[in-house]
């Protein structure tokens, strides 16, 4: 054990409080972003036979979101299509996707599409019969658009 | 011929404002000290005044104190020691209003 001595000495002047000390245990680091995560899924049902169903999204005013993965899938192996738009009030429907396959489309993007005003899925059956167990999905990013002017886009 | 072994001593210290503080350890064995690392926390400001030495000799500064800020020097030396060898530092904190926690860890190599 060491030896330790303790004695007044002359004060000379006033340094800073060491927020340093033995606060190890009560920080916490918050993690703060200016984007958010972004996830979409619902039971789009039915389509009528040899008919599509479209769902609308909206997307409020001041958010831009950016969607990386789609999805949709049917519980059989029947042929099935989903066709992904931006619908922007003030300018024309944009056609972001057009997939065809049996199942399940499943897509994933190295570059997100980007959304504003609303999405919409419009989804196909091509079978003879209503198809009552179409599930879709997507996920991707939000952002203010503010943040998205200053960021994201060129 | 290689030391046979490397032992650390650390003094660390809450030193309460307008306090000094003398504390002594025990070399654990016959060698060196290889190197003295001080550590001042932010906020000192310059107000704590350290010193390290052996036995009746002072050697980290040869004279005076050390008053640093936020600043973590390590000094290598060479200086020989002895086992039970007293080694000892003086911590002054002058501020007038702020305790400040010093460490010095002393790094030795012998046998």
């Amino acid at each position: 054990m060491p030896i330790v001595e303790t004695y007044p000495v002359v004060v000379e002047g006033i340094g800073r409080v060491d927020y340093s000390n033995a606060v190890e245990i009560t920080t916490e680091p918050v993690i703060t972003s200016w984007q958010n995560v972004f996830t979409f899924s619902e039971l789009v049902a039915p389509i009528p036979a040899g008919g599509s169903l479209a769902v609308n999204m909206p997307i409020p005013s001041d958010l831009v979101v950016i969607i990386y993965d789609y999805f949709a899938s049917i519980p059989a192996n029947r042929l099935i299509r989903l066709v992904v738009a931006m619908v922007d009030p003030a300018g024309p429907v944009i056609t972001v996707l057009d997939e065809l396959a049996y199942q399940t489309v499943s897509i994933h993007l190295l570059r997100g599409k980007t959304f504003v005003g609303s999405i919409r899925y419009t989804l196909y059956n091509y079978a003879a019969t209503p198809e009552t167990g179409m599930r879709i999905g997507a996920a991707g990013i939000y952002t203010t658009e503010d943040q998205f002017t200053l960021h994201i886009s060129p | 011929m290689p030391a046979k072994q490397t032992q650390q001593v650390n003094f660390r210290y809450t030193v309460q404002a307008g306090v000094g503080i003398r504390a002594v350890e025990q070399v654990p064995l016959d060698g060196i000290i290889s190197s003295v690392c001080f550590h001042f926390p932010p906020g000192a400001m310059g107000w704590v005044q350290v010193a390290f030495g052996h036995g009746s000799k002072q050697i980290m500064p040869i004279a005076g104190f050390l008053q640093l800020d936020d600043a973590t020097p390590v000094f290598p030396t060479a200086e020989v020691v002895h086992r039970n060898e007293d080694i000892w530092v003086i911590i002054r904190n002058t501020d007038a209003i702020n305790p400040h926690t010093v460490s010095i860890m002393v790094n030795m190599d012998g046998d």
